[in-house]
C-alpha cells in the first residue's frame, strides 16, 4: 500500500516532466527545461525510495543517494525560478 | 492617468504578453503593404534576431499576421478576424494617445518564462492566445 | 551528511515555495498557489524528518507529506484543463 504512495509520486513526477519538457520544445522558455529536469529527477528520487525500500536488502542505504538526487532536483527548479527575469 | 478604453484594454490581456510584442505588432500595423522578415524588423526595432522572430512566429500563430515563405519568412500585418481587426485598431488608438498607459498595462503583465511555466500543463494544446 | 543534506532541502523546497506565492499574487493563476503549497509540504517532510528522526517503522506516516505535495500538483493540473475547458 506505501508503496503505491511512491509509485504516484514517480508518475506525477513524470507526468510534469513530460508536460514542461514539451512546453520547452515549443517556447524554448528556460524555466520549462529546468523544472522539467526537476521533475525527472523527483521521479528518480521515487523510483530510488521503491528501491531502497523494497528491492535491495538492509545492508546497502541508497539514503545519501536519495538526499543527493532530491537536492539537485529542487536546485535545478530554484535556479530556474532566480534566473527568468521576474 | 485615464483608463484605457475597455476594447484596447481587452486586446492587450489577451495577445499583448511583453513590450517586445507591442512594438512588433504596431511596426507591422503602421505598414500593412510591407513584407517584413525577423531581420528587417530587429533592425528596425533594434531588438535581437532570436526576439524579433520568436514575436513574430508568436503573433502568426495569434492569427495576427499572414506569413509567407519564399526565401526568407515574410510577415505582413492581416489579422484574420473582424474583432481581431477592431482591437488592433483600438491598441494602435490608444498608442498614440495614450501611450504611457498602455505601456504601463502591458508591463505589468506576468513575465513570459511564468505563462509559459502554467501554459505547460495545458495537456490538449490549443491556441495559447493568453500567452 | 544527511542531516546537511536534509536542511538544504528543506531551505530549497521553502525558497521555491515563496517563489510560486509570489507568481500567484501576481498572475492569480491558481496553479502556483497550489505549487506553492506542494512545495510547502514537501519543506515540511524534511523538517519534520530532521527534527524528529523518525523510526523506519513510522517514518511512512511522513510520506504522506510527500503524497501530499503530489496529489496537490494533480489537483493544479486537472484544474487547469477543467478551467480551460470551461472558457
Amino acid at each position: 500500500m506505501v508503496e503505491a504512495v511512491y509509485i504516484l509520486g514517480a508518475l506525477i513526477s513524470l507526468a510534469c516532466a513530460v508536460l514542461l519538457l514539451r512546453s520547452y520544445l515549443r517556447t524554448r522558455t528556460g524555466l520549462t527545461l529546468w523544472s522539467s529536469l526537476c521533475f525527472i529527477g523527483l521521479a528518480v528520487n521515487n523510483i530510488e525510495l521503491l528501491i531502497d525500500l523494497y528491492i535491495i536488502g538492509p545492508e546497502v542505504s541508497l539514503a545519501l543517494l536519495r538526499s543527493a538526487t532530491a537536492l539537485a532536483s529542487f536546485a535545478l527548479l530554484a535556479f530556474g525560478l532566480l534566473w527568468e527575469r521576474a | 492617468m485615464a483608463d484605457l478604453p475597455e476594447e484596447a484594454r481587452k486586446f492587450i490581456d489577451r495577445y499583448i504578453d511583453s513590450l517586445e510584442k507591442l512594438e512588433v505588432l504596431l511596426l507591422l500595423q503602421r505598414s500593412p503593404e510591407r513584407q517584413w522578415t525577423a531581420s528587417a524588423v530587429a533592425s528596425e526595432l533594434q531588438i535581437s534576431f532570436g526576439t524579433a522572430d520568436r514575436q513574430l512566429s508568436k503573433l502568426c500563430a495569434q492569427n495576427l499576421l499572414d506569413v509567407k515563405l519564399g526565401q526568407d519568412l515574410f510577415y505582413s500585418f492581416s489579422p484574420h478576424l473582424p474583432h481581431l481587426q477592431e482591437g488592433a485598431r483600438a491598441l494602435a488608438r490608444a498608442y498614440a494617445q495614450q501611450r504611457l498607459a498602455v505601456l504601463k498595462r502591458v508591463a505589468q503583465r506576468p513575465p513570459e518564462a511564468i505563462r509559459d511555466f502554467a501554459n505547460a500543463f495545458h495537456i490538449t494544446k490549443k491556441d495559447d492566445s493568453d500567452g | 551528511m544527511n542531516d546537511f543534506l536534509w536542511g538544504a532541502i528543506a531551505a530549497l523546497c521553502l525558497g521555491i515555495a515563496v517563489r510560486f506565492a509570489w507568481f500567484w499574487r501576481n498572475t492569480r493563476d491558481r496553479l502556483f498557489a497550489l505549487f506553492g503549497l506542494a512545495f510547502t509540504a514537501l519543506a515540511s517532510y524534511w523538517i519534520l524528518l530532521e527534527a524528529l528522526h523518525p523510526a523506519d517503522e513510522v517514518r511512512h506516516w511522513f510520506y504522506l507529506l510527500r503524497l501530499l505535495a503530489f496529489v496537490l500538483i494533480l489537483v493544479a493540473i486537472v484544474d487547469k484543463n477543467l478551467a480551460r475547458r470551461e472558457s
